[in-house]
């Protein structure tokens, strides 16, 4: 691999490792991992690298304004094109295409050989997504109102709340506007 | 007879399907695909297993998918696409008139490849097209394709499809002058990929023989002729999906017959069945016929193209008939299909005329048994309450009226049922 990755990508890519796996046929939505990463952001781990940039995207069965940075999705491309990440379009019942990622066995062989996980950026990013009681991994809920990083085990008892991911499109405009007719 | 050492060197293998697209559904696959991302790797499509629960972050599926890459597109007429799945790369291509194929090309190093082992690497395409790309359809055209082959799972049982292939190769290990010379030495050369030829011919320095499975070209093809290997793919694979459709057809016919018959002297059970097959009947020709409409709308659209090619390639206008006979056929199927929707109504009214015959005769076997049980209470009543012999001939004088209607019905039902049942047995 000729790529040199920068923090954040290792970083992302570690997200992945965490969520999803290509061995088990585990997948994370896009709109999972863009709501942890503005949660992981919030939080300062990414050193203010990614902005608050809006994006209209899909969460759950509809079109909202939600968070996403292009330098993040330009993070996702290259480990995509690094074959670390591998990118799905999965077929719902319900409502329409969702896309998720998940990290190759590459990509996991790769965070292995760089011990990745012994880092001090990875541990902090494991104890920002781990519940507090009890150690485990949070579980990535996205709920109507705003996703949710829930315990699987202390459930409500121990559940993070990522506001402002969904940015409210309810807020009055400020800029003065006047009728226009083509 | 067929050398069964020939062999054909630098080869490129292409297996071709018809499947029911139009606009819509390509610009769809389009979006769908993100052809127009230009994304620089693939994207995973056809995962197997239910994401069902939107809400998780997290979800686990049961199978991986294929890769697919997008390449050259119009987003509204065609698309090709690299495909990667667990056995390796391969093109494959759609369009707007339905026409897909997947292709690959073998090491041009190798000395050649017999012509079994060509034919088995063709059925192979086809099965990794149905396997790999049959996923990323939509469910209509899923639900056509499933009634067209008559098989639920056809990524499971991808041997039910059909298809027609084309091996361009760059030469051959026996010399070919020209088509005529090679097939009056040796009528069945290319006979175990081509099945029988209905056509053959040579046109610059390359040799084109079309059989009834296959088509094989000897040499190197220009645009032109290229241009008309694409015609003839599209319409020989349109051939092979007609012929499949008529078949369905027919054997649906077959269907309604048997349960008509099965219709007189049904009891309830039965007839529940019926009326279940003539349900699914109702959906299979709704398809049948969108499928029918799409055929007849592909093929005039492509016939239109080929006649445009045609005008300046006049050496090359040898598939006209082959689309005369396509609308033709398309036509006829029209009418069976409508004669079939009418036959389908006459089994419906047939079956709800018998359950009007059950349910009436049921109905008045319970009022003679309602009838019956009433005078012997009032009999019993009679008993019971130690009536005088007088009594008794009053209380039988106010049941005679009774006594008169419950004779009547018994009459009436056993004139009116078993007398139909015996009509019934004789038919």
């Amino acid at each position: 691999m000729n790529t040199v990755f920068t923090q954040d990508q290792m970083l992302c890519l570690y997200i992945y490792e965490l969520y999803s796996s290509e061995k088990k046929i585990r997948y994370l939505q896009y709109t999972g991992m863009l709501a942890v990463t503005y949660y992981l952001m919030k939080q300062g781990l990414f050193d203010n690298r990614y902005v608050d940039d809006i994006l209209i995207y899909d969460y759950l069965d509809a079109r909202r304004y939600v968070w996403e940075d292009k330098q993040f999705m330009r993070d996702i491309n290259i480990l995509r094109d690094d074959k670390l990440l591998i990118r799905s379009r999965i077929r719902t019942l319900a409502y329409r295409d969702y896309n998720a990622h998940q990290i190759s066995q590459a990509g996991s062989d790769y965070l292995k050989k760089i011990n990745f996980a012994n880092t001090s950026s990875a541990k902090q990013l494991l104890s920002l997504l781990s519940c507090p009681r009890c150690k485990r991994l949070y579980s990535i809920h996205l709920e109507e109102d705003a996703p949710k990083l829930i315990c699987p085990r202390c459930k409500n008892k121990s559940c993070i709340i990522i506001h402002d991911f969904l940015k409210d499109d309810q807020k009055k405009t400020k800029l003065h506007l006047e009728p226009f007719y083509l | 007879m067929s050398d069964p050492h020939l062999k054909l060197q630098n080869t490129r293998i292409l297996s071709a399907q018809w499947i029911p697209m139009g606009i819509n559904n390509l610009i769809a696959l389009n979006r769908f695909l993100g052809s127009h991302k230009g994304y620089e790797s693939g994207t995973e499509f056809g995962i197997k297993g239910n994401f069902s629960n939107i809400k998780q972050g997290t979800f686990d599926m049961t199978q991986k998918g294929v890769m697919l890459k997008p390449g050259k597109f119009d987003f509204n007429h065609f698309v090709n696409m690299d495909m990667e799945d667990n056995e390796g790369h391969l093109g494959v291509y759609a369009d707007s008139l339905g026409h897909v194929r997947i292709a690959a090309k073998t090491d041009p190093c190798e000395n050649g490849y017999e012509q079994h082992i060509l034919k088995e690497l063709s059925g192979k395409l086809n099965r990794r097209m149905v396997q790999g790309f049959y996923p990323v359809l939509s469910e209509t055209q899923q639900d056509m394709l499933h009634t067209l082959y008559g098989s639920d799972n056809l990524v499971q049982e991808p041997f039910r499809t059909i298809s027609y292939s084309l091996i361009i190769a760059e030469s051959c290990s026996i010399p070919i002058r020209d088509t005529a010379t090679i097939l009056k030495a040796q009528k069945d050369i290319f006979a175990p990929i081509c099945d029988w030829l209905t056509d053959h011919f040579s046109y610059n320095s390359c040799h084109i023989f079309v059989g009834q499975s296959a088509c094989i070209c000897i040499g190197e093809p220009d645009e032109s002729l290229k241009s008309y290997l694409h015609h003839l793919l599209f319409i020989k694979s349109l051939y092979q999906v007609s012929q499949r459709l008529y078949a369905r057809i027919s054997s649906l016919s077959k269907d309604i017959q048997q349960s008509r018959n099965a219709i007189s002297g049904a009891q309830l059970k039965h007839l529940t069945r019926i009326n279940k097959k003539s349900t699914q009947f109702a959906a299979y020709f709704a398809r049948l016929d969108t499928l029918d409409k799409t055929i007849i709308s592909a093929i005039e659209k492509q016939r239109s193209i080929y006649d445009r090619f045609c005008r300046d390639h006049a050496e090359l206008s040898l598939l006209q008939t082959d689309f005369s006979i396509e609308i033709e056929k398309s036509s006829d199927r029209t009418v069976i299909i409508d004669h079939l929707k009418n036959e389908l109504d006459n089994l419906n009214e047939a079956s709800a005329q018998r359950m009007d015959e059950m349910m009436s005769q049921n109905g008045e076997f319970m009022n003679i048994v309602l009838l019956v049980m009433t005078i012997l209470t009032i009999v019993g009543f009679g008993d019971i309450f130690g009536l005088s012999i007088k009594q008794n001939l009053i209380i039988a004088g106010i049941m005679l009226p009774f006594i008169v209607v419950a004779f009547v019905y018994i009459r009436n039902y056993f004139k009116n049922y078993s007398s139909s049942k015996k009509s019934r047995k004789k038919r």
